[in-house]
């Protein structure tokens, strides 16, 4: 879906990469600890956040992984690690939950892993054990888009939250988000998935520290290729809002990055709902419109990605759609649908 | 000391800003009163010795990569179920091995992943379980499969181990002191060369329900001469050993089996998707270049008159970096001698069936033998460089052993040498 934005701009925001370059794993003397990881791209992460205001990244770590998911389970350990000391005396595994529906890797991938450390317990909502636990909190949430925060009402959890889709072409920016564990993901904030650039922001000192040390240890730090990649993808988009380009009579009135993947989904969802109305075997989740203070207007929330309704801990009467695909299989995809009404 | 080369054609780069890369900087540290007080950082592989190489051919081998480009995952109809991994860069590797006759390939299936670190735990998960799921008999499946490999081993292997706390396998330490109850499942990991003796390697444990995983990283012409096409079923290399880019990232595995291909493929899908593909591209054209060195080079002989591009006037990576090699290790070698508190190992000269010649093994790390615990301290503390323990290789390795990285840049190693040197003249206790 973003690549025609992209397209445009293939010449302004290319890298070129010289055979000597990047060679080394140390791309960082100064930032303590985190030698595989160079400053242009925690300086980027933290000039876009600023320009769009979803995430506080003041004070605060930024630590590069192989896409959210390696993050993912990166923070989970350390997380899971803070808890060791309480934890050993019963040996239990500790509780990882997530309010259903969720998404459906976070299980598949702890199932897969089998860790003595941890275990999937489903859903949040039914969390009813003692003692310390995890609980995953995706917001904008995947599938269903909805806005959310913790439900586990208890003393003794930690949360991660993953804000892949917390950007304004999918939902409204109403605040800069501040949790303890942060994620976001470069294929959801500017369509650049095949890089791998996912980041955690996090608080704590401790658990930075921890969730470095890991990925020093298990892949001595991401590709230097990707960061560097995003790091130039991420200062482009901020730099495209900081200057006012009405009043630049060297560039075109172009529509920035957000503007352009705002008003595209907008147009999917209208032509979806439409389909949907008329075909009458399905049914699509409302959204309210809130104010946006990134767009500074009200914007309605938007929606993303198709996988069957039991795989994120839902009914099989539900499916996930991605609407984040090209224009012609999106075209193909309504044409196909609302051959059902028929 | 060379003067910084200046390169024909310098191009301005418009579109990237680099930081001051402190490992292709030869003019750092010229000041010798700077020199003097410099911790020289030997303790991990990072193989700066072969930026210099690399600079000859930035613009040559450079990649430029566009707002649009790579932007979303792979469509491989050969490998569908594997879509984060760019044919491109399985086509490379696949040459590569077949260039330089180190492994074979044909029939295999080629997983990469983020450094052969990772992959070294995808393929351990994946080997535990398939193991686990043939065994029978009174071995109960809930029991954790021993991994195991002969001291001095690398020492991230257990420390990776230990940290993942897996649920299918369990860190057993030494293969040389394991003994395997009957046909119980067991992996030995076999590192040829070995990090951090150097020394080509086979598996030592005897028993006959095991499997083993071999760590390939250093076999290549430049470390040890290549006897034979490595062929195992699970193999491992990196591209940070093999051509000296480390910060990309890249390894690969060379996988024999399809069910444990298709486990690897699948933990790779959910830990990472795939990996980076700035990192394969990149790793995809650095692959073919070093190919395209060996195998056209006679193309450029006399008499041909023709224009010779730059990558065919000079000599291709791996003799470069066995020359380097081999003077440093020829140089270190003289001045242990001289000085006559430590030893080093030895290596007897193999044909190597790439060079086509007999050549010596010199491998990334020297295992440097001090006399006693307290000479290793010392040495290390006058010499003022940071160099890994022995004991870190092994419980029963003695810290009399120091792991050396034979693979830095110039300036810091000469400096090493230096001081090495000096060595006889200092008091040791």
């Amino acid at each position: 879906m973003y690549y025609p934005f992209w397209k445009k701009m293939d010449d302004k925001c290319k890298v070129t990469i010289k055979a000597s370059e990047l060679m080394s794993y140390f791309a960082d003397d100064f930032e303590d600890d985190v030698f595989y990881q160079l400053p242009e791209f925690s300086n980027a992460v933290r000039q876009i956040h600023q320009t769009v205001g979803n995430a506080v990244t003041e004070g605060r770590y930024i630590i590069g992984g192989t896409g959210s998911s390696q993050l993912f389970n990166v923070a989970l350990r350390a997380l899971a690690s803070t808890f060791d000391a309480s934890n050993n005396l019963k040996k239990k595994r500790l509780p990882v939950v997530c309010a259903e529906p969720y998404y459906s890797c976070y299980q598949e991938a702890l199932e897969e892993e089998q860790s003595s450390v941890y275990q999937w317990k489903g859903d949040a909502n039914n969390f009813d054990e003692e003692g310390p636990y995890i609980e995953v909190v995706t917001t904008p949430n995947n599938p269903d888009g909805s806005l959310r925060g913790p439900v586990v009402k208890k003393v003794g959890g930690l949360v991660i939250c993953d804000l892949a889709y917390y950007w304004p072409q999918y939902t409204p920016i109403t605040a800069p988000a501040d949790y303890d564990v942060m994620l976001f993901t470069l294929s959801k904030a500017t369509g650049h998935a095949g890089s791998r650039v996912g980041w955690a922001i996090v608080k704590d000192k401790e658990i930075a520290i921890r969730m470095i040390k890991l990925m020093a240890l298990i892949t001595i730090g991401t590709c230097h290729e990707g960061q560097l990649r995003a790091a130039k993808i991420l200062e482009f988009v901020a730099d495209s809002y900081k200057n006012d380009n009405l009043e630049d009579d060297n560039k075109s009135l172009e529509e920035g990055l957000f503007e352009f993947s705002h008003s595209l989904l907008a147009d999917r969802w209208m032509k979806l709902r439409a389909v949907v109305k008329r075909c009458g075997v399905f049914k699509l989740p409302e959204y309210c419109p809130d104010h946006c203070k990134f767009m500074n207007k009200i914007v309605p929330p938007i929606q993303i990605q198709t996988r069957a309704g039991p795989k994120f801990g839902a009914a099989s009467k539900f499916t996930r759609v991605s609407m984040l695909e090209s224009d012609d299989v999106f075209n193909q995809f309504l044409e196909r649908l609302s051959t059902l009404g028929e | 000391m060379e003067a910084k080369e200046l390169l024909l054609h310098e191009v301005k780069q418009n579109d990237v800003t680099i930081i001051n890369d402190k490992n292709n900087d030869t003019t750092n540290d010229l000041n010798s009163a700077n020199d003097d007080n410099h911790l020289i950082n030997l303790e991990k592989g990072d193989p700066t010795m072969f930026c210099s190489y690399w600079k000859k051919l930035d613009n040559e081998c450079s990649v430029t990569i566009k707002a649009s480009e790579l932007i979303s995952y792979t469509i491989n109809h050969k490998e569908a179920d594997f879509f984060g991994q760019m044919p491109e860069f399985v086509e490379a590797v696949k040459r590569v091995h077949r260039v330089v006759g180190n492994a074979v390939t044909e029939g295999r299936y080629v997983i990469g992943g983020t450094g052969s670190s990772q992959l070294f735990l995808v393929a351990l998960r994946a080997l535990a379980s398939s193991v686990r799921k043939t065994t029978n008999g009174s071995n109960s499946s809930n029991k954790r499969i021993p991994v195991v490999c002969a001291e001095p081993y690398y020492s991230f292997y257990k420390e990776a181990m230990e940290q993942e706390k897996s649920e299918l396998y369990e860190w057993q330490g030494d293969a040389n002191t394991f003994k395997p109850e009957s046909n119980n499942p067991y992996i030995e990991v076999v590192t040829s060369p070995n990090n951090p003796d150097g020394r080509s390697r086979k598996p030592v444990v005897k028993g006959e329900g095991g499997v083993v995983m071999y760590d390939l990283a250093y076999y290549w012409p430049q470390y040890t001469p290549i006897t034979s096409p490595a062929d195992y079923d699970v193999m491992l290399f990196t591209l940070s050993k093999t051509t000296g880019h480390a910060g990309s990232r890249m390894g690969w595995a060379i996988v024999k089996d399809q069910e444990i291909a298709k486990k690897m493929k699948k933990q790779i899908w959910l830990t990472i998707i795939g990996s980076c593909q700035e990192g394969q591209f990149r790793a995809t054209k650095i692959l073919q270049f070093v190919a395209d060195r060996y195998e056209h080079a006679s193309y450029y002989k006399p008499p041909n008159n023709m224009y010779v591009p730059k990558l065919f006037q000079i000599e291709g990576v791996f003799d470069y970096g066995h020359r380097i090699l081999a003077q440093r290790w020829e140089k270190l070698r003289a001045i242990v001698q001289r000085i006559g508190v430590l030893s080093l190992p030895d290596f007897s000269p193999g044909f190597c069936n790439f060079f086509q010649k007999p050549t010596s093994s010199v491998p990334a790390f020297a295992w440097v033998e001090c006399k006693t615990v307290e000479d290793a301290e010392q040495i290390t503390k006058k010499l003022k460089i940071k160099t890994r323990i022995g004991s870190r290789f092994g419980s029963s390795v003695s810290e009399r052993f120091i792991r050396v990285s034979m693979m830095g840049d110039d300036h810091d190693f000469n400096l090493f040498l230096e001081r090495l040197s000096s060595l006889a003249t200092m008091e040791l206790s």
